[in-house]
């Protein structure tokens, strides 16, 4: 079984959810942004699948994002698991999206200014602002009695 | 080479994917151009809704036993090649899969018809201006089509 957590314009979800996922509680500020994903996300980060670790249980956990339409990549993965005859949970996708993609946007743009920090602490604003719904993802407990 | 999984793809997977899976498995004839009853006898032809976006349409095997899919991406095309062909690769099954971009054979009233008849439902407007389009672009779509199957023949 894999897992993985879809952004929708930023690493910086993502990121902390699949870190919530590893690790079984909110890591603090300063683990964040120790996090090799806790970025500005990149053009060429796109669709591109990174191992964020594996879980207590040996699953892997991976993180990507997209710039648009999500629910495109979550019926994709589901349609491509079927056709090649694995279970559902072979690949487990969990949306984790910004409710504002711009401000996604501003991030890339603070880091191309050269204002990695500012960028970074927007990064951690929206972490703090979807805390509840991040721990309530909580993808493990719902595998291995966990 | 049999036993890849062969992806026509397009931006709403109703037309041009649709029809060039149509041509790979021989269900189209790719000497002579179609007839709109033809095109519209094709399952999803002119019928795949947003609802169906990113899923993988299965058509059939062909000669060689590869399998024959078509998929709408909107126009996140390469992004969703990227995602899948990773997702393939990670899960042991990187090599399986083709992705076959169409939309660069759509022409300018292929994209009108599409948007008047899918986005706007207004079929009756729509189709007619897409079966056109359709007719007028065949013989490109049987190009590509031929260089995928020299690509994947044994």
């Amino acid at each position: 079984m894999n897992y993985l957590y879809l952004g929708l314009g930023d690493l910086y979800l993502p990121a902390a959810a699949a870190a919530i996922h590893l690790q079984r509680i909110m890591p603090g500020e300063e683990e964040l942004l120790q996090l090799p994903y806790f970025r500005p996300a990149c053009p060429a980060d796109e669709g591109r699948l990174y191992l964020a670790g594996r879980d207590m249980f040996g699953h892997n956990v991976y993180l990507t994002f997209v710039s648009e339409h999500p629910d495109i990549f979550v019926r994709g993965i589901q349609s491509l698991l079927g056709i090649l005859k694995l279970p559902r949970d072979a690949m487990q996708v969990i949306p984790v999206l910004l409710e504002n993609p711009r401000v996604g946007t501003l991030c890339r743009l603070l880091q191309k200014l050269g204002l990695p920090a500012a960028a970074n602490y927007l990064g951690l604003r929206l972490v703090r602002n979807r805390k509840s719904d991040l721990l309530g993802l909580a993808a493990w407990k719902k595998h291995h009695g966990g | 080479m049999g036993g890849k999984k062969i992806i026509y793809h397009c931006y709403g997977g109703a037309h041009s994917s649709v029809t060039a899976a149509a041509i790979h498995l021989g269900v189209l004839d790719p000497a002579k151009v179609p007839e709109k009853d033809e095109l519209l006898a094709l399952s999803l032809f002119d019928r795949q809704t947003r609802d169906g976006h990113g899923r993988l349409h299965f058509f059939g095997f062909d000669e060689w036993g590869n399998q024959v899919f078509s998929v709408g991406c909107r126009n996140m095309g390469m992004v969703l090649e990227r995602v899948l062909q990773e997702t393939a690769a990670l899960l042991g099954f990187g090599d399986e899969l083709l992705f076959v971009d169409t939309l660069h054979c759509v022409s300018l009233k292929m994209r009108i018809g599409g948007y008047i008849s899918r986005h706007l439902e207004l079929v009756g407007c729509g189709r007619p201006l897409v079966v056109q389009g359709t007719r007028e672009v065949y013989p490109r779509l049987v190009q590509l089509v031929r260089q995928v199957k020299a690509q994947v023949a044994p």
